[in-house]
């Protein structure tokens, strides 16, 4: 439920931040965000100090990566890693 | 406080522990915003352990070492200790989203092979990159950081006090093949550049420096790391991803230390201004700061205006909004606005800039439609003369755009293994900077390269950079393409276009090619392509010698002439 909740919250901020005139349907919990550079480095910084302040949860430099930041999917499972 | 001619970095370094082992050095500002002075004989005494530990693994006088660290304290540290046993320290920018940037292996290969570096440093999780790179090059010595955590004796660090004309350091400059150029800096060069700085910057004892921008860039390595450490100006450091997650730190740190001097890209101001919201800056007073200066990407008025604007009331003055030009070449920075004045700007007619060459000065003071506004960089350092230059290195008149050329006692020795490119930058008893400007009176303004470089938040790529990753993508023609980087004030740095032909066979549908030029620049070079577009097959001519037009195709596309078969923002 928690993860639910996540997932909403950062598609939410990434259609807001990164993807002003995208449909929402177009995003989904599985597009890959880095690799396909919708995210670049700056913005995926960005995401991370959002992350670390709804959260409350502290994102170590070589975290901040491909294996936990690519999609939405991913992104919601290492948050609620990082609170557990 | 100028150098003698027998001095060297280390020398310098030694003067000071010996004249103010006291005296604060360094700090590092946390994301909390708490941060803890460390004197210089405490600096001295851990770069001396980390320069032993250095030694034991092989590295001595006169060696390459490679670090491929973020700019946090450990960097620092190994960085000094580098310097204190006489090896040539060269900072290599590490990913700073893990998993992308998948080419780095090659330029890390690359520049091992150029350097013959004795030992490379990598962070922890670097280990299959290290062990490839250990591989590949049996005679070097591949260290992790947690080499650093224990051992280490400062008193049996093998303290060297180089001669004048003996190497300094290495610096990466983006190159012309895919790869990066090595930049030579001896201890000379280092130190004219750090003296012609400390004047034009009008440095004294009560000044106090903050940075976030990388040791591995000449910004943080030079302007703010080597100034400091050699002229006695103590220096807050914010790690850079820490700056970038949360830019108010900046503004936090120049607050709370009692700073007077920092450094920023464009694109630093811009960020900073649009990110941090008013509810962020309770008991920030940026009063005490005398200098922003802005470097090492194109200077917008807008940018200047706006960050000052935005926290006057936090103390900013207009007066404090200052402007430099330098480049890895010439070490660090070459010309300064006044220390004591404000920055100068010209409104020139963009026609008769752009098409003929010459700067003429307008009537309007900005908006006007047929003028541009052309903020100067400043003036050389005192030492230093300026030439405006044509192809042919005849010199130009006040107001006629040519490049700008350095007759400059910090001139590098040249680029490591590029004889070619050494040549041509250094020519007669000038360097060629590859930068387009014009002068009036001593005022040097920048217009543009001469070299079609892209300066994407005050890192720059060459448009060889993008030929490798390009020719591995199905449907487009491999060599046929252009990439540039498009002015664009509203985030302070250029944003970055790819043209490329499609080949006549190609049944992908365009879309997803496109898609592939962004996912694949992204993943090999780690950074974002603002717009793809793709024309027919035969369509991109290139120059009599072969070579692409990539300034050609970028007046075709700000001229809205390309006719692109497709196109993706």
């Amino acid at each position: 439920m928690e993860s639910e909740k996540i997932k909403e919250a950062v598609k939410e901020y990434i259609l807001k931040e990164f993807l002003p005139d995208e449909a929402p349907e177009n995003l989904s919990f599985t597009t890959a965000l880095v690799t396909t550079g919708i995210l670049d480095s700056l913005a995926t910084l960005d995401l991370v100090s959002f992350l670390e302040e709804t959260y409350g949860i502290k994102v170590a430099a070589h975290e901040v990566g491909v294996d936990h930041m690519n999609t939405i999917d991913e992104i919601a499972s290492f948050v609620v890693s990082k609170q557990a | 406080m100028t150098h003698d001619s027998n001095k060297s970095l280390q020398a310098i370094f030694r003067e000071r522990l010996e004249r103010d082992p006291e005296g604060n050095a360094l700090t590092f500002f946390n994301p909390d915003g708490t941060h803890t002075w460390r004197t210089f004989r405490e600096f001295h005494e851990t770069g001396a352990r980390y320069g032993s530990i250095l030694s034991s693994n092989g590295l001595s006088r006169g060696n390459v070492c490679v670090f491929m660290l973020p700019s946090d304290e450990i960097s620092a540290n190994a960085l000094f200790g580098s310097l204190l046993i006489g090896a040539l320290p060269l900072m290599v920018a590490p990913p700073v989203v893990r998993g992308l940037h998948s080419n780095l292996k090659d330029v890390l290969e690359h520049v091992v092979s150029t350097t013959s570096a004795r030992v490379v440093v990598l962070e922890d999780d670097e280990k299959d990159l290290g062990e490839a790179l250990q591989k590949s090059h049996p005679e070097t010595c591949v260290l992790y950081i947690s080499v650093f955590q224990k051992g280490g004796d400062p008193a049996s660090a093998p303290l060297v006090f180089p001669e004048s004309d003996d190497l300094a350091a290495l610096q990466l400059t983006s190159g012309t093949t895919g790869f990066p150029r090595v930049c030579v800096w001896d201890q000379n060069a280092v130190l004219q550049t750090l003296d012609g700085m400390e004047l034009a910057m009008k440095l004294g004892k009560d000044d106090i420096c903050v940075n976030w921008t990388p040791l591995y860039h000449d910004m943080g390595l030079i302007n703010n790391f080597m100034l400091c450490m050699t002229k006695g100006i103590p220096l807050v450091m914010l790690e850079t991803i820490n700056f970038l997650k949360k830019p108010v730190l900046w503004l936090q740190a120049l607050s709370s230390t009692g700073a007077t001097v920092t450094w920023s890209p464009n694109f630093g101001y811009t960020f900073t201004a649009q990110r941090v919201r008013d509810h962020h800056l309770k008991d920030i007073n940026l009063g005490k700061i005398k200098a922003f200066w802005n470097a090492a990407e194109r200077i917008h008025l807008d940018t200047m205006l706006t960050f000052q604007k935005k926290f006057e009331p936090f103390g900013v003055k207009l007066s404090a909004m200052k402007t430099n030009f330098g480049c890895a070449e010439n070490v660090g920075g070459a010309t300064f606005s006044d220390a004591d004045g404000d920055f100068v700007v010209e409104h020139v007619n963009k026609h008769r800039l752009f098409d003929e060459g010459i700067a003429v000065r307008g009537t309007a003071t900005n908006g006007g439609a047929d003028t541009v506004a052309i903020v100067g960089v400043g003036r050389p350092y005192p030492g230093m003369t300026i030439q405006i230059q044509d192809a042919d290195c005849n010199p130009l008149p006040d107001g006629h755009v040519g490049e700008i050329a350095l007759d400059t006692p910090s001139r590098m020795k040249g680029y490591l293994g590029n004889e070619e490119d050494t040549s041509y930058a250094i020519r007669g008893k000038y360097l060629h900077t590859g930068d387009y400007g014009y002068m009036r009176g001593e005022e040097v303004f920048w217009t543009g390269r001469v070299r079609e470089r892209i300066n994407l938040h005050g890192k720059k790529f060459d448009p060889s950079d993008f030929e490798s990753v390009l020719v591995q993508i199905d449907g487009l023609r491999p060599g046929c393409f252009a990439a540039f980087g498009i002015d664009d004030e509203k985030i302070g740095t250029q944003r970055l276009v790819i043209v490329s032909e499609v080949r006549d066979s190609n049944e992908r549908p365009l879309e997803t090619v496109m898609d592939d030029v962004r996912a694949q620049v992204a993943t090999h070079i780690g950074i974002k392509v603002d717009e793809v577009l793709l024309l027919p097959q035969g369509t991109m001519t290139k120059t009599s010698s072969g070579k692409r037009r990539h300034r050609f195709y970028r007046e075709l596309y700000l001229d809205g002439e390309l006719a692109a078969l497709a196109e993706q923002r």
